[in-house]
């Protein structure tokens, strides 16, 4: 037997209420409004009252009616108008404007006008006159509208559903309402300003900026040696071999790239987002302060990647230069948090995690005890882990009882204690403020690279 | 559960304060995005219906408290509601004020010019509300579409004017045709312009 054919997957379900089934959309079409009917009451009310009781007067004022609604009526549409929506880009930063273009042709001989009413995301705020508008459309012509607003938060939003309805003849007939399908625009977040002056330990790539231990040719002094066969001339210390009387070299350490993993905890949301202008909440600056990182090191020449510790779990390659900065800061404007999602697993993400001893930078509101056991375990594996404490200053739980101060206030020395625990351990634990703010705890880990 | 612990008059007061608040963030939105235009019509919706209706009854009903609110009552409500059935009502109802006081207010006679006046306030009402009966009071307007719109509705007044001083010439000339002439005259007339708008009502598109 097929399974087309069983009957048992044929079975009626529990469920009391029919299964939902998308409702075809409606055909447009032309149609009369109130105010068709309301004309031609009026005038045959008062034409037949003139009639009945021999009235002049009532014939007048029936005649602006009769008149009026012959007028508007003499070129009475057939086609409807046809309408497109289409994106001018699918990507715009925060705090730019995302736009989309409307197109409505009008295929009649009459002029007609087409009522727009655009939705849209709570993060896009579309500008005045810019969602809710009517324009006139010319006989045989197609105009193009925009549909514009602000893209007041990184992520993916949705320009739209966007309802079009269209009147002529002034308003005695109308199209049933259309409805444009919404387009996801992605917006992508606006890292904060950071730069590094540091370099980072564990560099072990091939040619980069930052120093490693390693020799070969840079301008790093490693050290003064004795002259070896195979050295470089120009290498030659002269004035130590004069002194000496024997032939000293400079050895310098060489300059290399290094693997840079960023981990994102998107486990929990804390704080309200107030889109680029106003608050951040902690995926905000878990975003930001990624998209900040990956975009110095990445530029620098440094391979950059992302994992994401939350509930789906996303990896992205590592990899170099502008091309991938800006993928990152795509693959970042794709950030969610669910809700009531199944808690990430420490052990999954560290088998995710490259083998190698690049820098770890784990962006984390130290809010659960998975993200403090993540850090703690990357820790104890000897790797370079750098914990980037994104919880806003603002945040604070919500007054309920009297004892929700004291409440909180042991909260936060909790809180206090596990950054110094896992300071530690060796992991540089530094809150997010923007440009340098990891060159300290990122000098402190060369040095105990270098002890 | 909730663990808050508050009071009947503590929560009514919370509740109430963030109604307010909600209320008060929504009127400063609507202030932001009104648009002039649309408010504009539906102002002369409001204006056209409201002196039809002071001007279809005699002075002293029109200077009347009892009279002026339901009046001002109607005309709001069909600038308010022009897509529904407000507008309809409101001009029945002027037009059966005229047509009962006309008939039985001693010193209200049905002048002419009056019932010209009457019904061009009557149309302006009446094709105003339908060009703003899908507009929002946010929708911006292109100016077109107003320009449209006011050189119709002159249109027609000049059209009504017109017909008013054709009637008013041959008043005389009218009186002289017989009754049941004027009578069968009337009733072909009326119910050809009948069938003629009502077969406009038919959809074009459905066929």
């Amino acid at each position: 037997m097929s399974l087309v054919s069983n009957p048992a997957l044929n079975l009626r379900t529990d469920n009391p209420r029919e299964p939902w089934r998308e409702s075809e959309a409606r055909p447009v079409e032309w149609r009369r409004t109130p105010a068709l009917v309301r004309a031609v009451a009026l005038a045959g009310f008062c034409l037949l009252i003139a009639v009945a009781f021999g009235r002049v007067d009532l014939v007048l004022l029936g005649v602006p009616f009769a008149l009026g609604t012959a007028l508007l009526l003499r070129g009475r549409p057939v086609q409807t108008p046809k309408a497109s929506l289409e994106l001018a880009e699918d990507i715009c930063a925060e705090g730019a404007t995302a736009e989309a273009a409307l197109t409505v042709t009008n295929p009649e001989d009459t002029p007609i006008t087409t009522l727009v009413t655009a939705a849209a995301d709570p993060w896009i705020d579309l500008h005045t006159g810019k969602g809710d508008f009517a324009e006139r459309i010319p006989p045989a012509t197609a105009r193009r509208m925009a549909i514009a607003g602000d893209a007041k938060r990184w992520g993916g939003h949705t320009l739209g559903p966007v309802h079009i309805r269209s009147l002529a003849c002034g308003g005695l007939i109308e199209t049933t309402q259309e409805i444009l399908e919404p387009k996801r625009i992605w917006v992508l977040p606006v890292p904060d300003w950071f730069e590094s002056a540091e370099t980072l330990p564990f560099a072990d790539g091939v040619a980069g900026v930052h120093r490693s231990r390693r020799h070969g040719d840079s301008g790093e002094l490693a050290e003064v040696r004795l002259y070896q066969p195979g050295d470089r001339l120009r290498r030659i210390d002269w004035r130590t071999s004069a002194r000496s009387q024997d032939l000293y070299v400079n050895a310098t350490l060489s300059e290399r790239d290094t693997d840079v993993t960023l981990i994102l905890d998107l486990q929990v949301e804390a704080g309200e987002s107030g889109g680029i202008g106003g608050t951040a909440s902690a995926a905000d600056l878990t975003v930001r302060a990624a998209g900040a990182v990956a975009a110095h090191y990445a530029i620098q020449g440094d391979r950059v990647g992302c994992i994401e510790f939350g509930a789906r779990a996303r990896r992205m390659k590592p990899g170099t230069g502008r091309r991938h900065n800006l993928s990152l800061l795509r693959w970042l404007a794709a950030v969610e948090i669910p809700a009531d999602a199944l808690p990430p697993s420490v052990e999954m993400l560290r088998r995710q995690l490259p083998g190698n001893r690049g820098l770890h930078v784990v962006f984390t509101p130290l809010l659960g005890e998975r993200a403090v056991a993540l850090v703690a375990s990357l820790a104890r594996a000897g790797r370079p882990v750098l914990c980037v404490d994104t919880l806003p200053g603002h945040v604070a739980p919500p007054s309920r009882t009297y004892w929700t101060p004291a409440a909180e206030r042991l909260w936060r020395l909790a809180r206090e204690n596990t950054v110094m625990e896992l300071r530690e351990m060796g992991v540089a634990v530094e809150a997010w403020t923007g440009a340098a703010t990891l060159d300290n705890v990122l000098a402190e880990l060369s040095r105990r690279r270098y002890r | 559960m909730s663990d808050r612990q508050r009071g009947l008059v503590q929560a009514l007061s919370e509740g109430t304060r963030d109604r307010l608040t909600q209320g008060r963030r929504a009127a400063v939105t609507w202030r932001r995005r009104a648009a002039p235009t649309t408010i504009g019509l539906r102002a002369v919706i409001a204006l056209a219906y409201f002196i039809a209706a002071e001007l279809a009854v005699p002075p002293d009903w029109a200077a009347s408290g009892i009279y002026i609110v339901p009046a001002a009552v109607a005309a709001l409500a069909a600038a308010l509601r022009p897509a529904g059935v407000a507008p309809l009502v409101a001009s029945v109802a002027v037009v059966g004020l005229w047509l009962l006081t006309t008939g039985a207010v001693d010193g209200h006679g049905a002048s002419m010019w009056t019932a010209a006046g009457l019904a061009v306030l009557l149309y302006a009402g009446h094709v105003s509300a339908a060009v703003a009966q899908r507009f929002r009071t946010t929708t911006k307007v292109d100016s077109d579409i107003i320009h449209t719109w006011a050189r119709h509705l002159g249109i027609v007044t000049a059209s009504t004017v017109g017909i008013t001083a054709v009637l008013s010439l041959f008043t005389a000339y009218f009186e002289a045709i017989p009754p049941a002439v004027a009578l069968a005259a009337g009733i072909v007339s009326a119910v050809t312009v009948i069938y003629l708008l009502a077969r406009s009502l038919h959809n074009p598109s459905a066929k």
